[in-house]
């Protein structure tokens, strides 16, 4: 199973619950919102390089 | 490994830039690409200084800067006003792209 | 090596479609998803879908509304993008 990572850019909005929910069942998806500055950037960059997709929402 | 940045918006500058010196400090080479309202981050000066940096690319849709009145005179010349091929170029080569 | 790329066209409907289109010119292949809405029936978007399907592209919608492109449901494009090599939401 690909690994996923969601970034939200600007938070949740009206739709990337229901499109997280739906990539999670194909994918192993870990969701990073951007706006809440909850992982460090040097982090992150690990993150976009490991996994095997990348949604920026 | 090369990290594509679609920049579309002006509102992550602070990402943009702190993504971008993380991934050069991992050695990672970072091509950007400014359309659409993200080349409103050419006023901005921390954006602008990334094309200075070793390892970074950066261009911009010029049609977008036009339209959205963006200010394109006097950047540093390692900025290229360009035109949807560099993106298209950019997603071609880079590993992953990210859009902000 | 050629690229797959979905281009998710969200918010900035006309600019995601020149993006989509200028996204070829390297001859990658780009797939476009009309998400959520109804596209908005202006000179520009007719413009770029009326390319778009000039050159073949495949436009996908999960919008019934949209007529013209082939519908999926949500669980159905969320099943396709994990295939692309990137998937850029405008």
């Amino acid at each position: 199973m690909d690994k996923m990572l969601f970034l939200l850019n600007d938070g949740p909005d009206a739709s990337s619950g229901a499109w997280i929910e739906a990539l999670s069942r194909n994918c192993e998806v870990e969701v990073i919102d951007l706006a809440r500055k909850e992982v460090p950037y040097d982090a992150l960059v690990d993150k976009i390089f490991a996994c095997d997709k990348l949604i920026s929402w | 490994m090369k990290l594509g940045m679609l920049v579309n918006t002006a509102k992550h500058a602070d990402q943009v830039v702190g993504i971008c010196r993380a991934a050069l400090a991992k050695k990672h080479e970072v091509i950007i690409f400014a359309m659409d309202e993200g080349t409103r981050l050419l006023e901005n000066d921390a954006f602008v200084s990334l094309a200075a940096l070793e390892g970074v690319s950066m261009t911009l849709c010029d049609h977008s800067a036009k339209i959205i009145g963006a200010k394109t005179e006097g950047l540093p010349p390692k900025i290229a006003c360009a035109s949807q091929l560099n993106n298209a170029m950019m997603n071609h080569n880079a590993d992953r792209v990210i859009v902000l | 090596m050629q690229k797959k790329i979905a281009v998710l066209v969200r918010d900035g409907q006309g600019e995601a479609l020149r993006m989509s289109l200028g996204l070829i010119l390297v001859d990658d292949l780009v797939d476009v998803y009309v998400l959520d809405r109804k596209l908005q029936a202006t000179e520009e978007t007719a413009l770029h879908l009326e390319t778009l399907k000039e050159m073949e592209m495949q436009i996908r919608t999960n919008c019934r509304d949209n007529e013209g492109m082939e519908y999926l449901p949500n669980e159905e494009i969320a099943r396709k993008l994990p295939q692309y090599d990137h998937i850029l939401a405008y």
